[in-house]
């Protein structure tokens, strides 16, 4: 018997489009993996993808609020992640205060009346972390402990989360996954791309992964595919497909350049590995900490127009 | 301008099988919190208290006020005996109690690393091991930890005949090394309950004596020490030969 969305037949199909494409693409990069590190490489980055992706297909078809509960988890691990990366994960106080925040948040999406707060809450959690030392009467380190947790919160709370407000909109539960599927699509073939062609390094003193011809290319393959899937999204018309096109490409990098700035200010690769694969939480929630609230508010403006 | 303190090295460092050891930062995760709870109850409130009767001779709590750091030593001969000994501590002081365990057994897979992390809180000792990993791990804990009740079992393995075999010499240099007194127990019943080999314990009665804490010696002395004191709860601890001549001397 089939529940929640796996009744709507597009969700199956896409669901089942999706895993067969990582299976066969897997099976070929596996049986190819010993032939070059190139290979080997996106075999561990496919890996972790063709177990996880069944698995968010089973949450996300789940009644409300199941995908929702999802990404307030997603939320919480990866602030857990960034805590534990910038050595802030021992200061209680922030780190409870962040998470009380996210939770927060996701109540905020699940009750719509309270929609008007959600973006008031970086201004009122800033002020909550900002009582923290007074509080706790201690002033060492303060600075750098209400500066972290702001860009937490901001980049992983406030941000991301727009990714589950998707959610409470009508056939929000595809978009999500079309933002996600381009996001991820963009970045890789642009690495890939970069990796093997790739000549001239657009941020060389952030990222090597970022080549213009890995750009171009990328930009160019993503547009592509949100063209060939635009049937997830609720409206067909062209700026819809062409904005997550662009916005996954453009934004999707810049996301995944900002963890790179403090992820080498740290001068940390990563911080243990998501599932099976390569890379961590951040390096799969990174690019869409830009992407989600500008295509959500990009997407309530053609709405509205 | 100062530079910022990144105090990560405690998950940035340190692999993840060891991850949940305070060696940089005291600080409970969360994550282990929940499952110590968990843990607790299921071993407290359920297995030991109707399954497994586990019956405690002595007093934790007075120890706990008096003693900081300790080594708490046991006879071995069963994977029943570290559980035994938590349901035995009081969950209140459990957050201060680490686990020895083989690395071999305790952390050969995803499930059993996470039991025994979370859970446990075990520090896993690689028994192949002979760059002294082990020795740093746990002198590191000893020294740099406020309080600490860390449980050792200085046979090194389990007992086949559940006799108690003499001691590996590495509690007597853990104690000297970083001056930290030896606390003795003895687990009655356990051969009986969970012999070696078993994949499950029998339902039945365990008895955990507290004994003396003795201070740091070296491994004769400490075993000496040990079997006069459990020879006065079990006659029948050691085998025949070791007994008469511990009777004898």
């Amino acid at each position: 018997m089939l529940y929640g969305l796996w009744q709507d037949p597009l969700y199956r199909q896409t669901a089942l489009i999706l895993v067969g494409f990582l299976l066969t693409l897997g099976l070929v990069i596996f049986l190819l993996s010993k032939h070059g590190p190139l290979m080997n490489s996106a075999w561990a980055s496919l890996k972790s993808w063709i177990f996880v992706i069944p698995f968010v297909f089973a949450i996300l078809a789940l009644p409300k609020p199941w995908p929702l509960v999802f990404m307030v988890l997603l939320s919480l691990q990866s602030a857990k992640t960034f805590f534990q990366m910038v050595g802030a994960y021992h200061r209680s106080w922030f780190v409870w205060t962040t998470y009380i925040f996210i939770i927060l948040q996701g109540y905020i999406i699940y009750h719509p009346p309270l929609g008007y707060l959600y973006d008031l809450t970086p201004m009122i959690f800033l002020g909550t972390v900002s009582l923290i030392p007074v509080l706790r009467n201690t002033a060492l380190h303060m600075i750098q402990y209400m500066a972290l947790s702001t860009i937490c919160f901001v980049f992983f709370g406030w941000s991301l989360l727009h990714m589950a407000r998707f959610t409470s909109l009508d056939g929000g539960i595809l978009i999500l996954i079309y933002l996600f599927m381009l996001t991820e699509f963009s970045e890789n073939v642009c690495w890939a791309v970069s990796r093997t062609f790739g000549k001239m390094k657009l941020f060389s003193k952030i990222s090597n992964k970022v080549t213009l011809e890995g750009f171009l290319v990328s930009l160019v393959l993503t547009l592509l595919l949100a063209w060939g899937m635009r049937h997830l999204l609720p409206v067909r018309s062209n700026k819809y497909w062409l904005a997550a096109g662009l916005f996954a490409a453009i934004f999707g990098r810049f996301g995944d350049l900002i963890l790179s700035v403090i992820r080498r200010d740290l001068g940390i690769k990563n911080t243990g590995i998501f599932i099976f694969g390569r890379d961590d939480i951040l390096a799969r929630m990174d690019k869409l900490i830009f992407v989600g609230p500008l295509y959500y508010y990009l997407f309530l403006y053609f709405q509205k127009g | 301008m100062r530079d910022w303190n990144y105090e990560n090295d405690q998950w940035m460092k340190l692999p993840g099988h060891i991850k949940h050891l305070p060696l940089f930062t005291r600080h409970f995760d969360l994550v282990s919190l929940l499952f110590r709870c968990l843990w607790g109850f299921f071993l407290k409130a359920l297995a030991f208290r109707f399954y497994v009767r586990l019956k405690v001779i002595g007093d934790f709590h007075a120890l706990y006020k008096s003693q900081k750091r300790l080594i708490l030593i046991s006879n071995h001969s069963s994977h029943l005996d570290a559980v035994s000994i938590a349901a035995a501590v009081p969950f209140k002081y459990w957050m201060d109690l680490y686990i020895s365990a083989a690395k071999d057994y305790w952390f050969r897979n995803p499930v059993f690393t996470f039991f025994s992390k979370h859970c446990l809180g075990a520090i896993p000792i690689d028994r192949k091991d002979r760059s002294g990993e082990a020795i740093k791990l746990c002198t590191s804990l000893l020294t740099n930890l406020e309080r600490i009740w860390l449980i050792l079992f200085p046979e090194g393995t389990r007992s086949k005949d559940g006799f108690i075999q003499p001691f590996k010499r590495g509690v007597s240099l853990f104690s000297m090394k970083t001056d930290t007194p030896i606390l003795f127990l003895y687990i009655e019943g356990n051969k009986d309950l969970m012999p070696k080999g078993a994949f499950l314990p029998r339902p039945g009665v365990l008895k955990v004596h507290v004994g003396p804490v003795f201070p740091p010696a070296p491994v004769d002395e400490l075993y000496d020490a040990y079997k006069a004191w459990v020879l006065t709860i079990n006659p029948n601890a050691y085998a025949a030969e070791e007994a008469t001549t511990q009777a004898l001397a």
